[in-house]
């Protein structure tokens, strides 16, 4: 009997081929040849899947026949350590070039330049921060599948290394945004003052190169170190925030009828207001040399005159920043108006 | 005897013997042919049938094993082809060409590892074909390995008797993977040696469009008149036409 498969000749009565082991046609019982089909409404789910799977950090197959065929001599032994894959993650594509993945960089670049442009562009509200933590996950993604990480199997040992180089991005970001924009700060403003615009907890981006005496004016929004709020339990902001100056080196500020006098003269309560807490108070006080009165809105009221002045007069070298641009919200977005 | 020694891709050139009676005898063969027919005509859904009639009329037929395999894996059914290449393996034990279906099925389902073990499994058997080659060219093309391009100059130089389909299926897997130049160099053969091949006109089609070259509209034109229900070919076509910008958002992978 002649096998179809590997046309051996075989003994009669056989049931397989005595070479290649093929089920002979004569000894083949009727069997079904009608393959099982998928159901419509399965195909969509088993596709979903299917990404979830391609989303797995690659395996250490592939992570080999990368280093075997790809990298460099000089990179492979570097890519040993982990944090190599972080290192080569901090341009998005560059792990890819290295690895010739060229038609792959593209969309690691154009993902990561849309994340941080619009994490940028919406900076100082939450979703900006949504996005920048998507662009820094960008890079530890890379980091993770650059098959540097790939060596490491086993699931606690990959959260670690996600962890770690997330961490070590989160601070890079934050120093970089340090040394890239070294002139500009932004924080929120902890007073209310309608004439221009600025409304509490509004994002103001101030120039730090504009906070000398001379610079400061009047009724400008200055990013102020609030240590003596602190101090007082007076807030929750103990770190920087951007309040309202009222009073110059040499002032005299005083609160008569809800309102400031600087100078004895009545300042108007649309462009300089009285903050809540310092309402019902009647002081008068003159701002020392190198020292500024400033307004901003605190919890709680009740406190007595000195705790008052002590918190309202700050040292020049508290004043971080000059504000001058309304950053958030967005709609509001603009120049911040000079209060003369 | 090979396999593609009685196949027919014009349907005027008929070398089939006729029965007594001026027909074709319909046995494996014959519907093995309608199956390649079909398949080139991109019916999947019909060649698997074909494949399956073949096998009515001879189940130790192993194309018609084989070719239902494939045509489950273009029809997007992994798991069912990975259950039908075992059902085949109980009849072919240990055959390459089943191991390397399988091989593709896994890769095609996002089982990476599975398919690589699979692909060395069949590449490692005697008798090694070159749809073995081009599996292992796709499990190698997946993971950006530059030996890809070595197992398909394999696979065309191992396939004497089928070297026509080889050289689609080498084109249709580079389109597959983006490689969209050297897929070109392969359909452009292909279509000359499949004049009323719908899908080979689509596949050179939709690489030309990917490229950015003026005849992609003709190409899948070409394929639409062939096959006038081709969805593909068609947002394929809609896509050639949307011109530069449309084009140029796709290079830079906005879309």
């Amino acid at each position: 009997m002649r096998c179809q498969r590997c046309e051996f000749e075989n003994m009669p009565g056989l049931d397989t081929c005595m070479r290649c082991g093929s089920v002979l046609a004569a000894a083949a019982e009727p069997i079904d040849v009608h393959p099982p089909r998928m159901s419509g409404w399965k195909k969509p789910i088993r596709g979903l899947f299917r990404q979830l799977r391609k989303l797995k950090p690659a395996s250490k197959r592939t992570a080999g026949n990368l280093h075997e065929h790809h990298f460099p001599e000089w990179i492979d032994g570097a890519s040993r350590v982990a944090f190599f894959g972080a290192f080569l993650s901090l341009i998005p594509g560059l792990a890819h070039a290295v690895q010739r993945r060229f038609h792959t960089i593209r969309w690691w670049v154009v993902a990561w330049l849309i994340m941080l442009l619009t994490g940028l562009f919406l900076f100082g509200s939450p979703l900006g921060l949504i996005v920048l933590g998507l662009a820094i996950g960008i890079h530890v993604w890379i980091a993770v599948h650059s098959a540097l990480l790939a060596e490491y199997h086993q699931f606690n040992y990959r959260m670690a290394g996600y962890l770690i180089i997330l961490f070590i991005y989160f601070v890079l970001y934050q120093a970089l945004g340090r040394v890239v924009f070294f002139n500009l700060r932004g924080g929120y403003s902890v007073i209310n003052v309608p004439y221009a615009q600025v409304h509490q907890g509004d994002f103001l981006l101030g120039l730090v190169s504009r906070t000398d005496p001379e610079e400061i004016t009047r009724g400008c929004f200055v990013l102020v170190r609030l240590e003596n709020v602190a101090n007082h339990g007076l807030g929750r902001r103990t770190n920087t925030a951007y309040a309202q100056v009222i009073g110059l080196t040499g002032d005299t500020v005083a609160i008569e009828n809800d309102r400031f006098v600087v100078n004895d003269q009545l300042l108007d309560a649309e462009q300089y207001p009285l903050p809540t807490w310092l309402r019902r108070q009647k002081f008068s006080t003159v701002v020392p040399q190198g020292s500024y009165f400033i307004s901003a809105q605190y919890r709680g009221t009740g406190y007595t005159e000195s705790q008052a002045i002590e918190v309202c007069v700050v040292g020049q070298e508290q004043i971080v920043a000059k504000a001058f641009l309304r950053w958030m919200p967005l709609r509001r977005r603009g120049f911040i108006q000079v209060i003369e | 005897m090979k396999r593609f020694t009685n196949l027919e891709f014009d349907d005027s050139s008929g070398s089939r013997k006729p029965s007594g009676n001026g027909e074709s005898v319909r046995d494996a063969v014959y519907f093995h042919q309608r199956a390649v027919q079909c398949f080139l005509h991109s019916d999947f859904e019909l060649a698997l049938r074909n494949y399956s009639r073949a096998l009515e009329a001879n189940s130790s037929f192993f194309d018609g094993w084989a070719g239902q395999i494939w045509m489950l894996i273009e029809l997007g059914e992994y798991p069912e082809a990975m259950v039908w290449a075992d059902k085949a393996l109980e009849s072919f034990p240990e055959h390459p060409e089943l191991l390397a279906a399988k091989a593709v099925a896994c890769l095609r389902d996002a089982k990476f590892d599975k398919a690589k073990a699979y692909s060395d499994n069949s590449i490692s058997k005697d008798h090694v074909g070159p749809r073995i080659w081009l599996a292992r060219a796709e499990v190698l093309l997946q993971s950006k390995s530059r030996v890809a391009d070595n197992c398909l100059s394999k696979a065309l130089a191992l396939s004497d008797d089928e070297s026509d389909l080889i050289r689609f299926e080498a084109g249709r897997l580079l389109r597959r993977y983006g490689r969209y130049s050297a897929a070109v160099e392969y359909l452009q053969e292909a279509v000359r040696l499949f004049p009323k091949s719908a899908l080979a006109w689509y596949e050179l089609g939709y690489c030309q469009s990917r490229l950015g070259f003026s005849q992609a509209v003709t190409s899948l034109e070409q394929s639409l008149h062939l096959h006038p229900h081709f969805d593909d070919a068609k947002d394929a076509l809609r896509y050639a036409k949307e011109g530069f910008l449309g084009r140029l958002f796709s290079r830079l992978g906005l879309r």
